[in-house]
This record gives C-alpha cells, sequence and structure tokens, in this order.
C-alpha cells in the first residue's frame, strides 16, 4: 500500500490539509488519494473528504488528487505553516483523460441530477459486517429486512425485494426473492464501492427499479506491473465467526494489455447470540470466488467476471412453527423455548444457495463524444430449503427390526431431501450508446433484454416452473445550462410470463400466459444555487409488474406460520413520484435535507383474510392474499456533517418514512419506524504506530413502530431501542512499512436486548447482542 | 478476431443455447407429504357393537381447498367410550397408513384433547416406554347431563426432535397435527 505512507520527517513543519469534493454537488468524497509528486507522502480522504499531510519539507509542491470515475486534479501548493485547500474534482465524461479501463463513472448509476450516496471502498472496507448488507446501513433512509443474523435484505425509504434493483458487477442480479427469508446471493467482499440512488432509477434499470438502486462494482484491476493483491480477515465476536478474503491480480500480462484477478473468499460462523440467550441454529457456512478479466484499452476493451457464491445458513429452530397457535404461545413465552449451547452446528431448517454468475462487458470509444457498451450476463441460482418437520415416513418390510432400520434411513434421506428446491436461471444482454448532441447535451440511449428461467421440485408450491422474457428501451439526455442542469428520460418496457401452475384443489397443472407492456418517464433538474447550495427536483413515473409469487404462491411460510395466496389477475404497479433535495456544502459543513412522495396505483401487499383462514390438518393459519391498493409512500431524510475542528467532528442524520393504504386509510405494513443517529469522530494524525487514526462513537435512536393497524400483526410492534457503536481505527505500520488498515469495531457496545420491528425473528427471540468485530485488510 | 466481435459472438451463442429451453408442466406438482384423513373410532364399553366413527378429511392436503368432511361426533349420554386414532394419507396410492410412524416413535409423539362444552372427559390409555401418555387410544366418558349442549373436540398432535423433552404434560412448539370437529352429547 505504498500509496498510504506516511514518512515522518523532522526536518519539515509545513502542513497541508483540506477536503476533496465533487465540483458539482460539492459531496464530500471518500477515498480520493492525495500524493505530493515526487515524494513518498500523501494521504487518503476520510468519509468528510478531509486529508492532511504533515511535514512537507520544499517551498511549493505538486499534488495529484485522484478518485476512481473522476478526472485527476494537479494542484501547485505554497508550503509555509499550516496550507487549507479545498480540492474540487469533476466526475469524467465519455472522453475522460484516465487511462484506467474503469468506466466507473457515478453518472451510471442514476441520472445527473439524482442524488446518488457512494460508499467508496475505504466505507465499504470499515463497515463490512457479515452480509454486504450490512455496510448499506451507512446511508440514511436504508434499513434491512432481515431473518436472523444472516439473511438481510435492504430497504430503501420503505420499498424492499423486487421493488429495487439490485446490479452487480453491470448486471442485474436475479437470484430468488419471493420472500422475507430470502436475502441476495452476494459475496460481502465483493463489492468494492456501493451506489445508492434513492428513488425510481426506472428509466435505466428497467420496471423493478420503482424504490431505487444498489449499484455494487468490482475493484478495476490495478495497471502496475507484477502480481498484486489484497488480503482481508474479518472476526466477529458474535457467532464466533471468521471470514476472510483474498485477491491476487496482475496486469500487462505478457506484454499485452491483458490484466487478471482471482479472488477468493471463506466464512464460518456458529449461533448468534442475543444478551441474554444463544438463538440456536443460525451458522453459516460460505465460500466464494471469482477471476476477473480485463483487456484492451479506454478505446476498445473488454472485462469479463465470473463468480461463484455459496452458502449454508441455518433458520432459526424457534421461528419454524406448526401453526398460528405456536405462533402464539411462542409470542406469549417471550423468548426461545429451551436455548442450547453454542454451536457451529446447522441443522434443519436450513437453506443452501448457490449463485454463479457470468458478466462480460465490452465497450468501443466512437468518437471523442461518443462511446458503446454491451453486456451480457448469464446467472443460475439455485436455492434448497431444508424443512425442519418431521416428515412422517414409515419403513418397510414384514420384520421389525428391518422396517424400524428402513424409517430411520428413510427419515434421514427425507431431511436430506430439500421440502424445496428452485433453480433460476437468467440472460441478460444490454447495450448502451453514449453520446453527447452538443457541447451542452450528453445522454445515453440503450436497450436491456433478459431471458429467466424457474424449474421447482419439492413439496412446497411457492412459486410455480416458468419462464419470462422482457425487453426495454430507454433514452436519457441531460442538458446544463449555467447553473443548471436538466435531464429527462423515457422508456418502453415487454414483459411476457409463461408459468406451469397448480391449481388447487384439483392439483391439475395448468400454462397461464400473462404479457405487460409500459412506458416509464422521469424529468429532473438540478440548480448550482451557489458555490455553497444546490437544489435537485426529480419527477418519475415507474411500473412494476405482478412476480411470480404475487401471481401464483399458494402455500404455507412455515418461518411465520401464514398462508400466502397469490391472485393469477393482479396487474401491474404504477407509481408517480417525486423527491427534492437541498445540499450546502462549505468547508467544515456539510447539510443536507431531503424528501420524497410515491403515489402508487395498484400497489401490491399481502393483506390478511381474517374472514377465511386457511383450516389443515395442522391446524389453522391465518390466510394472506395479495391484494392491491392505492398507497403512498411519503417521507425524507436531513444529514448533517459539521467539522469542528482539526481532529473532532460531528454528525447526525434522521430518516423518516410513512406508508399509508389509501383505499382503507389506514397504515402499510412493514414501514421502518423512525430513527436518528448522532455521532462522534475524533481523528489523531498519528498514534504510536497507528496513522490516520480515529475514533468514532455513534449512538442510534429507533422509535418503535406506532403507526400499525392494531391487532392486524400477529404481536404489536416492539418497543424502540438505543444503540451505541464503537469504532476505532487506522493505518497500522511498522517501522514506516505500512501493514495494513485495522479497525475494531463494537456493535451493540452496551449488550441491549432489543427487537426490530423490520426483523422477521422479532416475534421469537430478541436480536443479537454485543459484537466486537476485528477487520484487517493488507495490500501487497 | 476483433474482441468485441468475439464477445458478441459467445453471447449469441449463449442466448441461443438458452432460447431452447421452454417452460415445461411439472407433472408431479408440489404434493405435501401430509395426512388427509383423520379417523376417530369410539366402541361404546357397555355394548362393543356400538361403533361410531368420525372423520375428518382434507383430500387435497394442506392449503387448496378447506377440509371436504368434518363429521360431528355423535354419542349418547352418560357412556364410556374406548377410542383409538387412525391417521391416512388417501392422497397417496396406494393410501399409507401414518398412525404406524406414530406407533414406531412412541416416544416422541403426544396427543393432546380438548373437549369444550363440558359434555365429555377424555383419559389417554397408551403410554410410551417411559410411562408417558401417548394418545393413540383413549377413554371418553361422556356426562349425566341430560341436557345437550353443542361442543367441540380438538384433538392436537406434537413431535418432540428430542424424546427427553417429552414430559407428559407440555405441548411441543411445533404443531403436527390440529383438527377440531363438533361434538354432540345426547
Amino acid at each position: 500500500m505504498p500509496h498510504l505512507l506516511l514518512l515522518l520527517s523532522l526536518l519539515a513543519d509545513s502542513h497541508i490539509h483540506g477536503v476533496v469534493r465533487d465540483s458539482a454537488t460539492r459531496a464530500p468524497l471518500h477515498g480520493a488519494m492525495v500524493k505530493v509528486v515526487g515524494e513518498r507522502k500523501g494521504a487518503v480522504t476520510d468519509r468528510y473528504g478531509a486529508f492532511h499531510i504533515h511535514d512537507v519539507g520544499a517551498d511549493s509542491v505538486h499534488i495529484d488528487v485522484t478518485y476512481v470515475g473522476y478526472n485527476t486534479g494537479h494542484i501547485v501548493v505554497p508550503t509555509s505553516g499550516d496550507v487549507r485547500i479545498d480540492v474540487l474534482l469533476s466526475q469524467s465524461t465519455a472522453r475522460g483523460s484516465e487511462i484506467v479501463v474503469t468506466d466507473a463513472r457515478i453518472a451510471h448509476s442514476a441520472l445527473p441530477t439524482q442524488r446518488a450516496t457512494v460508499l467508496s471502498s475505504a466505507e465499504v472496507d470499515e463497515h463490512r459486517g457479515q452480509t454486504f448488507a450490512d455496510a448499506l446501513t451507512e446511508v440514511s433512509g436504508v434499513t434491512l429486512l432481515q431473518t436472523g443474523p444472516s439473511l438481510k435484505k435492504p430497504m430503501i425509504n420503505g420499498m424492499t425485494g423486487t421493488r429495487l434493483v439490485l446490479r452487480n458487477n453491470n448486471v442485474v442480479q436475479e437470484g430468488q426473492q419471493w420472500g422475507i427469508e430470502h436475502a441476495p446471493e452476494i459475496d460481502a467482499f465483493s463489492p468494492y464501492r456501493i451506489t445508492v440512488v434513492k428513488g425510481p432509477a426506472s428509466v435505466m434499470y428497467g420496471p423493478n427499479a420503482i424504490g431505487g438502486v444498489i449499484d455494487l462494482e468490482s475493484r478495476p484491476i490495478r495497471q502496475d506491473e507484477g502480481i498484486h493483491g489484497e488480503a482481508t480477515l474479518n472476526l466477529f465476536s458474535n457467532g464466533r465467526q471468521g471470514a476472510g478474503g483474498l485477491f491476487l491480480e496482475s496486469a500487462g500480462i505478457g506484454g499485452t494489455s491483458l490484466g487478471l484477478r482471482l479472488q477468493g473468499s471463506a466464512r464460518k460462523g456458529g449461533d448468534a447470540s442475543a444478551p441474554d440467550y444463544v438463538i440456536n441454529n443460525t451458522g453459516v457456512q460460505e465460500l466464494n470466488g471469482s477471476l476477473m478479466m480485463q483487456i484492451g484499452d479506454e478505446r476498445f476493451g473488454a472485462t469479463a467476471i465470473g463468480s461463484l457464491f455459496t452458502t449454508t445458513l441455518g433458520i432459526f429452530k424457534g421461528a419454524h412453527i406448526g401453526n398460528g397457535a405456536d405462533l402464539r404461545r411462542a409470542i406469549e413465552r417471550g423468548h426461545p423455548v429451551n436455548p442450547q449451547p453454542f454451536s457451529y452446528n446447522i441443522t434443519n431448517p436450513r437453506q443452501e444457495i448457490s449463485h454463479a454468475m457470468l458478466s462480460v462487458k465490452g465497450h468501443v470509444q466512437l468518437t471523442d463524444e461518443s462511446r458503446a457498451v454491451l453486456t451480457f450476463g448469464h446467472q443460475i441460482n439455485d436455492r434448497n430449503e431444508f424443512d425442519g418437520h418431521n416428515t412422517k415416513i414409515i419403513g418397510r418390510g414384514e420384520d421389525p427390526a428391518v422396517r424400524a432400520a428402513d424409517s430411520i434411513a428413510r427419515l434421514q434421506a427425507s431431511l436430506n431431501t430439500p421440502a424445496m428446491n428452485l433453480y433460476l436461471m437468467t440472460s441478460t444482454l444490454d447495450g448502451t450508446y453514449e453520446h453527447a448532441l452538443t457541447d451542452r447535451i450528453r445522454g445515453s440511449a440503450g436497450f436491456t433484454s433478459m431471458w429467466q428461467y424457474n424449474e421447482q421440485s419439492g413439496k412446497v408450491n411457492l412459486i410455480p416452473d416458468y419462464r419470462l422474457w422482457g425487453l426495454g428501451v430507454f433514452l436519457f439526455e441531460s442538458m446544463s445550462y449555467d447553473d443548471f442542469t436538466f435531464s429527462g428520460g423515457v422508456r418502453y418496457d415487454v414483459r411476457d410470463l409463461k408459468a406451469a401452475v397448480v391449481v388447487r384443489p384439483s392439483n391439475d397443472v395448468q400454462l397461464q400466459t400473462r404479457r405487460w407492456e409500459n412506458l416509464t418517464g422521469s424529468l429532473g433538474a438540478m440548480w448550482q444555487v451557489s458555490d455553497k447550495v444546490s437544489a435537485n427536483i426529480n419527477m418519475a413515473t415507474a411500473w412494476r409488474p405482478p412476480q411470480v409469487n404475487e401471481l401464483y404462491s399458494n402455500d404455507v411460510h412455515h418461518g411465520s406460520a401464514y398462508y400466502e395466496v397469490g391472485d393469477s389477475t393482479l396487474l401491474n404497479e404504477r407509481t408517480l413520484g417525486g423527491d427534492m433535495s437541498i445540499s450546502y456544502n462549505e468547508t467544515g459543513i456539510d447539510v443536507e435535507v431531503s424528501g420524497f412522495f410515491h403515489a402508487i396505483g395498484n400497489y401490491i401487499m399481502a393483506v390478511p383474510d381474517a374472514a377465511n383462514p386457511t383450516v389443515t390438518v395442522r391446524g389453522t393459519f391465518p390466510t394472506f392474499r395479495f391484494t392491491q391498493m392505492n398507497a403512498q409512500l411519503a417521507g425524507g431524510d436531513i444529514n448533517a456533517t459539521i467539522v469542528l475542528g482539526r481532529q473532532i467532528s460531528v454528525y447526525g442524520s434522521t430518516a423518516l418514512v410513512r406508508g399509508i393504504n389509501v383505499d382503507r386509510d389506514e397504515p402499510l405494513l412493514f414501514v421502518p419506524s423512525d430513527r436518528a443517529r448522532i455521532g462522534l469522530h475524533l481523528h489523531a494524525e498519528d498514534v504510536w504506530e497507528l496513522h490516520d487514526a480515529y475514533v468514532d462513537l455513534s449512538l442510534s435512536g429507533v422509535r418503535r413502530q406506532d403507526r400499525v393497524v392494531s391487532g392486524r400483526d400477529y404481536a404489536e410492534p416492539p418497543a424502540g431501542y438505543f444503540r451505541t457503536d464503537l469504532s476505532i481505527g487506522g493505518i497500522l505500520t511498522f517501522s514506516d512499512n505500512v501493514l495494513g488498515r485495522l479497525t475494531l469495531t463494537c456493535n451493540n457496545l452496551f449488550n441491549v436486548a432489543y427487537r426490530d420491528y423490520l426483523s422477521q425473528y422479532r416475534y421469537f427471540t430478541d436480536d443479537p447482542g454485543r459484537n466486537i468485530i476485528l477487520r484487517f485488510t493488507t495490500s501487497f | 478476431m476483433k474482441p468485441v466481435l468475439a464477445i458478441a459472438v459467445i453471447v449469441l451463442i449463449l442466448a441461443g443455447l438458452n432460447g431452447c429451453k421452454d417452460v415445461h408442466l411439472h407433472p408431479e406438482g408440489g404434493e405435501h407429504e401430509a395426512i388427509t384423513t383423520v379417523t376417530l373410532t369410539f366402541v361404546d364399553q357397555s355394548d362393543s357393537s356400538q361403533t361410531i366413527t368420525a372423520v375428518w378429511e382434507d383430500v387435497d392436503g394442506i392449503g387448496g381447498a378447506n377440509p371436504n368432511r368434518i363429521d360431528t361426533i355423535k354419542l349418547e349420554k352418560a357412556k364410556v367410550y374406548k377410542c383409538t386414532v387412525s391417521l391416512k394419507n388417501h392422497s397417496a396410492h396406494p393410501p399409507i397408513d401414518l398412525t404406524e410412524d406414530i406407533k414406531a416413535e412412541l416416544d416422541n409423539h403426544q396427543f393432546f384433547f380438548d373437549v369444550t362444552g363440558g359434555s365429555a372427559q377424555i383419559s389417554i390409555t397408551d403410554t410410551d416406554s417411559r410411562g408417558l401418555p401417548v394418545g393413540l387410544q383413549f377413554s371418553l366418558s361422556t356426562s349425566m347431563d341430560s341436557s345437550a349442549v353443542p361442543g367441540s373436540l380438538t384433538m392436537s398432535l406434537y413431535h418432540f426432535d428430542n424424546s427427553a423433552d417429552k414430559t407428559g404434560s407440555n405441548r411441543g412448539n411445533e404443531t403436527d397435527i390440529e383438527v377440531t370437529l363438533p361434538l354432540l352429547v345426547r
């Protein structure tokens, strides 16, 4: 990690410090590299964009500031005593001067007028948790819908699952997203940078981007000679979990432009612990790998990534219940029955999932102003869910001993046969043509296409066999005029579904086809009011076809003991909404206030049908039917960071979301409750052998969700809670050699017992307690 | 060949490979390994020729249509009945007798009977290897009272993964069976 070297010289006494920002939005850039040309001296900006370089010798120094996706900044700084500089970097455009084959432009994730929150590689590294989604909680307005510690689904402004698009290595991730207990299949070590777009981005990403986009990018291969790499180790006290990642890369292989990277990671964790007991059977085992290949240059080249994600994870047995009466008893009991000691064993019920993905992206620079990109993706998702229910099986044979042995053998075989197996295969082909019509107008035209095939087997009727194809074409342009930027886009989509549906009660199989066609549009504007204040406003319409589970699901969800019934006549959802934000940025003060409103017609939700419970031999289950209604989601968030001094800053954020079923004038289910966070960040230049050391202490407060229809849910929402997190870290050196980046985090410092409203296990157990996390990353 | 052209060719081949597959009908559908038919047999202790059976049946298994048959148990007042439970899966061919499974794992199972209306009392008569009640057999005594109060009989079966968790009085946290039949004592 030579670029992080901070060599101490006792002869000089000049210091340079400052902040690196985006020239258009004035947002601070975290992880930008600030280097003194010709010297082994430099710094990396922290989360506020701030950097400090000490003891600069010469009268004046040349400084290079680099950040992926931005043009490199060159500055000459006169050095005398303390020098404070502000660096503005502009986003690189299609004719960007960078030689790296990254085309990782932020503009790709959203319209230029839409605000995207970027988690830099340093932030992703600092906040990496058990799943990739843990780092996302750093973004206000993003919450996690979770089923235990290993199943976490990101939620943006109250929307989750198939209302969000998750892009992984330029391809839209197509996993099984049919229920709360189906989390995205992503290796937590693979994303290098995460971009979150809050609000509809359907013009670019198609129907499912109705709520927003999460874009995960891999790091471009370093263009240096020789073999380089990075090793990361994460240790978690809760669940006694260990995880490690390693990659090796080399560029310019054989004198060509070929670059290769081999990456792998592994994870093993046992039962998580709540403050007062062990949450049994919540262990996880993961083994992941990927191979990346990069060839060509900025003008003409290609990147291919093949990756494999495999996981086995346990489902908390206490949440795997027989019927509604069991659920009632579990809630009344208030804690798991008979918790067992900690174990690494994963028993039934459990999930075994693998996700293989191939992403091939080629680009060609046609002229100075235009560029064509073609991306092919192929994904295979294999999900096996093993039931924990005893299966009633009789041994065969006349002799009692033979019969007993046969009965055990059959039981074993049954436990090892998934109750549900889903095999989902998706191919996508996307193309974009980026162009500049004039100096002021640039944009992108393109198409996306997808072909999907699902095969199911097993005893459970949640998802039928189906095939789905979709095609979309889009165009968007943005125009800059004076202090204004305007953008507009339009898109047309068609989706065609053919499903083999089991019709109850006859259990006959019937082919059903559906087709949807729709237009999507968006308009936006950004106004740079002054060099400190900017404002954004966006309006968009978006749509989402009903998903296969919403149409055809017809079975019980064991984890939550309710019977879910689809409706094959559902229409597509249609949203009309907007968001606006105002931000104030000056050195030391960053404040952003934003708000959103979405009116969603035909909003699809599973609604309890109290009059028609499902009566089965296992007892009576509440019936939920997928129903459509007119809904509204509105809310906003505030983010502020104030630098109080060179070594101390404070930050705070709050996020509010309101969801209403307009037809019945009642709150929507599973809307995140109000939350706020305040924090103190101390930054010290050097502490012993730790450089750029920091201490970060934050307090999060989550209110009880009191906007619910009383009696609709099985249990009233849990009480609000406060959680304290502490993190210390820095760059560890040993006699001037950088060893790596070290952070030590303690989540839930005071081991507070709480239940989050968005936790699916809240009926049965407290959320996990204190978790001490040690993270170490070293580059070579 | 130029790299972009090579990619385009690979893409087309892969897309072509996929395009050939189409959705097929899944003949086995999704079938639960379930009990479709619960039969309760009541034999009058004083006159064994007097046998009453009551059936609870959901032929399409869990989900789909609600149960197609739920008999009312009609008993005479002031009598004692010897009763047995039979569990069958009639959706399998040939039908499977699941009572045998319970018999093979008596230590891991227990039935509970809950009567509403106050017209009958139930006591389990069979036991497992440790002398704990099972409930495949039970005796039912009807009340002396002549006023017929309509009530119900709920039969629940709990499975204990670990036979040590079975104490004879506690219910497990996972219900295998829970059926309710109307009960009328005249």
